[in-house]
């Protein structure tokens, strides 16, 4: 069997001591823009409120240029503490980050410490290279830090180089619920799979895969994916080799994870995601 | 098709992921996607700096917008042309180590008719009146795919699809997004040219203390313009890939074929 070739991908798989593999997709410089842009705004909004409030306080008490003085501190703090704060009281978190999914984690999938989230904001001004003056104004354009991103396999810019750090999408599972199998040709023919078949956990989730997504293609595909893993099967069970690769499939998915709740498949009943079994 | 063979992996992403693992795929094959792009790019640079140039010398007082005005309008008659190589590079890439640059060029002229006619002319013709423009960008994102990678006829014969037909089967279920994905990308497009025109000037400022003028802007903003269409190119090349992948199930096939080796291996 020929070895399969390295392939390039966003996923990557991090081993913990405890010898537990997870899967994570690093979020690259184009997946973090829109959570940036969120925290850009929020900081926006929140030093504005308090430039606005903090000039009127203090001009009401005649010192207006207190007011401004305070200003700029909280301009400060926010530029440089914002995200070191978030991340490290959210778990690698900011505003933005948490709204669209994001998490700041170790290079071996830890959470991160105060010092690497204070330090890997800090360090976003040397990745914010070069400034270009527009109209009198420093403007940051990123491309250094967007160059180390693309130089490295983990997207990681200089900030979370330093602190050995990498940032994942975090992967919420979507719950589908079950299928329902509208058709009795299908209860019927799961009545052909042998009683002490038992499908194991990786056939029930390839069942369940297909099952969700067969909708969405042709009679042809759909015929033709599901032959790639009904033609074993039809061996194992003993089936004749003509069998509707896509009826044993449903009908495996049937008798796996609806005949046995009979009553889960009636509140089913008027669920539109109705299987039709059909032939190319 | 030997998905499982496939030197990028076979899995449904989204477009900001697209976007990401562009910049993966450049490095990985950066000195073909430079090669590759050259070969298309070069001939079209110098044909607008020869009609920029004429521009310039007729329009000497603030010329700058007329100018990105005319090179903008040029670019975009000429990317889908000059980004063909790099496409059919791609797409050999993406089950070979090292595509041959000697195919290569034979599926880039036997695909030349259909590319001059529907990316060429067409698209000097959508883009006269103006709302047009519309159409190749966002509801047609994929027709340089279908001519250069799918190699149907441009009327179908027999039971033969047309490229046409392929292409408005492709392009079907997701017109809406395409629209959302272009505008997207035009400010994402914005954006980075102007980083790259403001870093180039300030590289050649800091590091060589040199302030271009205008004479040298013109072959700087030109170069920034066709790197953004290089990285476009590739990241649209990633975007058909992933409707491929979505329309024809391949991530469920991938699973369904890992779970029969499976099968297989316990029937031994």
């Amino acid at each position: 069997m020929s070895k399969p070739p390295r392939q390039l991908d966003s996923r990557i798989e991090i081993v913990t001591p405890e010898n537990i593999a997870f899967h994570y997709v690093l979020a690259g410089p184009f997946r973090r823009l829109p959570a940036f842009l969120i925290d850009v705004a929020i900081r926006a909004v929140v030093l504005f409120a308090i430039g606005l409030v903090g000039t009127w306080l203090f001009s009401l008490a005649g010192a207006t240029g207190l007011g401004w003085g305070v200003t700029l501190v909280s301009w400060f703090a926010l530029a440089w503490f914002y995200g070191g704060f978030f991340e490290t009281y959210w778990n690698g978190q900011t505003p933005g980050k948490r709204i669209l999914g994001l998490r700041v984690l170790t290079v071996d999938g830890q959470p991160i410490n105060a010092l690497q989230a204070v330090l890997r904001n800090i360090l976003r001004d040397a990745d914010s290279m070069p400034m270009a003056a527009v109209g009198g104004i420093g403007v940051p354009l990123y491309m250094l830090g967007l160059a180390v991103m693309a130089a490295n396999d983990r997207y990681q810019r200089l900030g979370d180089l330093a602190c050995g750090t990498i940032v994942v999408v975090e992967q919420r599972s979507k719950l589908r619920g079950l299928a329902s199998l509208g058709q009795t040709e299908i209860a019927r023919f799961a009545e052909n799979v042998p009683l002490n078949f038992k499908v194991n956990r990786a056939l029930g989730q390839a069942l369940s895969v297909y099952v969700a997504r067969r909708e969405l293609f042709s009679a042809e595909r759909r015929f033709e994916i599901a032959r790639t893993l009904a033609e074993p099967l039809c061996v194992l069970l003993d089936l004749p080799g003509d069998t509707n690769p896509d009826l044993l499939l449903c009908a495996l998915y049937y008798r796996t994870f609806i005949a046995d709740r009979p009553g889960e498949f009636e509140s089913l009943a008027d669920n539109s995601r109705r299987i039709e079994v059909g032939t190319p | 098709m030997q998905l499982d063979q496939a030197r990028i992996a076979i899995r449904e992403r989204s477009w900001l992921d697209n976007l990401d693992l562009a910049l993966q795929v450049i490095r990985a094959h950066g000195a073909a996607v430079a090669t590759s792009s050259a070969v298309g790019i070069v001939p079209m640079f110098l044909v607008n700096v020869l009609v920029t140039k004429w521009w310039h010398r007729d329009f000497e007082e603030d010329t700058r917008g007329g100018y990105w005005f005319l090179l903008s309008i040029l670019v975009m008659i000429e990317a889908p042309l000059a980004t063909a190589p790099l496409t059919l590079y791609l797409g050999r890439a993406l089950f070979v180590d090292k595509p041959a640059p000697r195919e290569t060029a034979r599926d880039f002229v036997s695909c030349l008719p259909q590319l001059l006619l529907l990316q060429f002319f067409l698209r000097i013709l959508l883009i006269v009146p103006v709302l047009t423009w519309i159409i190749p960008y966002a509801l047609w994102p994929f027709l340089n795919e279908v001519i250069l990678l799918e190699r149907n006829p441009l009327v179908g014969r027999e039971a033969r699809l047309s490229t046409l037909k392929r292409n408005s089967s492709l392009h079907r279920s997701g017109s809406g997004d395409f629209l959302l994905r272009a505008i997207a990308a035009l400010a994402l497009a914005g954006l980075l040219l102007g980083a790259l025109v403001l870093t180039q000037d300030f590289l050649l400022e800091n590091l060589f203390g040199f302030h271009p003028g205008w004479n040298t802007q013109i072959v700087t903003l030109q170069l920034a313009l066709w790197l953004v269409v290089i990285y476009f190119a590739v990241a649209r090349f990633l975007s058909y890939l992933d409707q491929r992948i979505r329309d024809e199930g391949w991530e469920v096939e991938l699973q369904l074929r890992a779970e029969r080796e499976r099968l297989a291996r316990q029937m031994l």
